[in-house]
């Protein structure tokens, strides 16, 4: 070959400074803080505040009322991350939860409102994150008094269950 | 075709090609209003719509910016005379230069097809600025203009292989082109309709988990002497790292 890229790049100066400076934005740019790396922006937020890592994945909660569900559910904020560069197996379908009165004297087991039938096993993709909300409803009979509510995340994944990990337990916020 | 009303065309080609590619989002952002952020109450959305893998397709979107070069030697080139009919055909090599060259952009769109192994097309356009030795048609002496006389248009599609290094990523793949493109000048100018075989190679930096930075070159396989392309693109991907970060 008498004559190569290399070569035709070179043979013009301001086309070769154009080149390296394109390419060195390419290369810089992914550094600058807030442009490249997970920026992780979603959470944790001020919601969600009990976590629980489980080997890649990463998962965030918080309990709270809110207006737009019946009075005797919660409001679940569900932070997902996965801290890996490679998709992590999730099943929300797994995590059990229970609620509390304020002496714990009083449990009651709540399930997921999922009507679409939407919540399924999945994959949280590579270096992702992002936060659901989920309506938890009580089998029957009020909430009212209930203040805590515990998720036990042991079976959401394999990574989960090798762990074993406790219970996360969070306050209802009003 | 003249050059004019060909460089319409493809700009107009290009601007259909961008709408049809991007036109899907808009219409959901337009056409839905999300009327709740709570599962089950959501219209637009569903669990999982922004995190989940499951059932969503490896593509990719990309916007080049391309300098080529185009050996002449060997490469049939049309002359015409704007004021007449009169046309002529010879051998590139006559016109006594070594290459047109243009710089332009492309849209491409693609996606894995399985593995590492993806396939695409592209779109899109390129000008500059070239100069041929004057020469006569039918008594007419067409010489080359100055300024920016050169418009073509890129018909591509592609087949390649991505290996995954981590935070950068290798590609190396075929590029089959059509890149129909005019050198205008005074009275007249030549145009070519060549077909293109590249092998390409380019180096990707993953900037964020679902887009790339990179670098390319490809050699025209039927004028592997000469140089053939270089440029820049960046690329966003549905899935992060393209479904693979390493190769183990």
């Amino acid at each position: 070959m008498d004559h190569g890229l290399l070569w035709w790049v070179l043979m013009d100066r301001s086309r070769a400074w154009g080149f390296a400076l394109a390419w060195s934005m390419a290369v810089v740019l992914p550094a600058c803080p807030g442009v490249a790396a997970t920026p992780w922006d979603h959470w944790p937020d001020e919601r969600v505040r009990a976590v629980r890592r489980l080997g890649c994945a990463e998962l965030g909660f918080a309990v709270g009322r809110d207006s737009r569900i019946p009075d005797r559910s919660l409001l679940l904020d569900l932070g997902v991350r996965n801290h890996c560069v490679r998709p992590a197996p999730f099943d929300a379908n797994a995590l059990q939860f229970v609620g509390y009165d304020a002496n714990r004297g009083t449990s009651c087991p709540l399930t997921i409102y999922d009507p679409r039938d939407e919540i399924r096993p999945t994959q949280i993709d590579a270096e992702n994150e992002s936060v659901e909300r989920i309506r938890l409803d009580p089998p029957g009979g009020s909430l009212a008094t209930i203040t805590s509510v515990c998720v036990d995340t042991s079976r959401v994944s394999p990574e989960a269950a090798q762990a074993a990990p406790a219970p996360v337990c969070v306050e209802v916020s009003p | 075709v003249r050059n004019g009303s060909r460089l319409g065309a493809t700009v107009l080609g290009v601007s259909a090609f961008l709408a049809l590619a991007l036109s899907s989002p808009m219409a959901r952002a337009r056409g839905c209003h999300e009327v709740s952020d709570i599962v089950g109450y959501e219209h637009c959305t569903r669990f999982g719509g922004q995190w989940a893998v499951d059932g969503l397709p490896r593509i990719f979107v990309g916007l080049e910016l391309i300098h080529s070069e185009m050996a002449l030697r060997g490469r049939s080139v049309d002359a015409y005379v704007t004021s007449g009919t009169s046309t002529a055909t010879f051998d590139g090599s006559a016109l006594g230069v070594r290459s047109f060259s243009t710089t332009g952009g492309k849209v491409r769109i693609g996606g894995y097809l399985f593995g590492p192994l993806y396939a695409g097309v592209g779109l899109g356009v390129g000008l500059g600025t070239n100069r041929f030795e004057s020469f006569q048609v039918n008594r007419t002496l067409l010489t080359s203009s100055g300024g920016i006389n050169t418009g073509g248009e890129v018909w591509s599609g592609l087949l390649g292989v991505r290996v995954p290094l981590g935070r950068l990523s290798l590609r190396v793949e075929g590029d089959v082109s059509w890149v129909p493109f005019c050198v205008s000048g005074a009275n007249g100018g030549v145009c070519l309709t060549p077909g293109v075989l590249e092998p390409r190679a380019a180096l990707d930096v993953w900037a964020t988990p679902h887009l790339t930075m990179s670098l390319f070159g490809g050699i025209d396989a039927l004028h592997p002497n000469e140089p053939s392309t270089l440029g820049i693109s960046m690329e966003f991907h549905t899935r992060s790292f393209d479904g693979a970060f390493a190769l183990w």
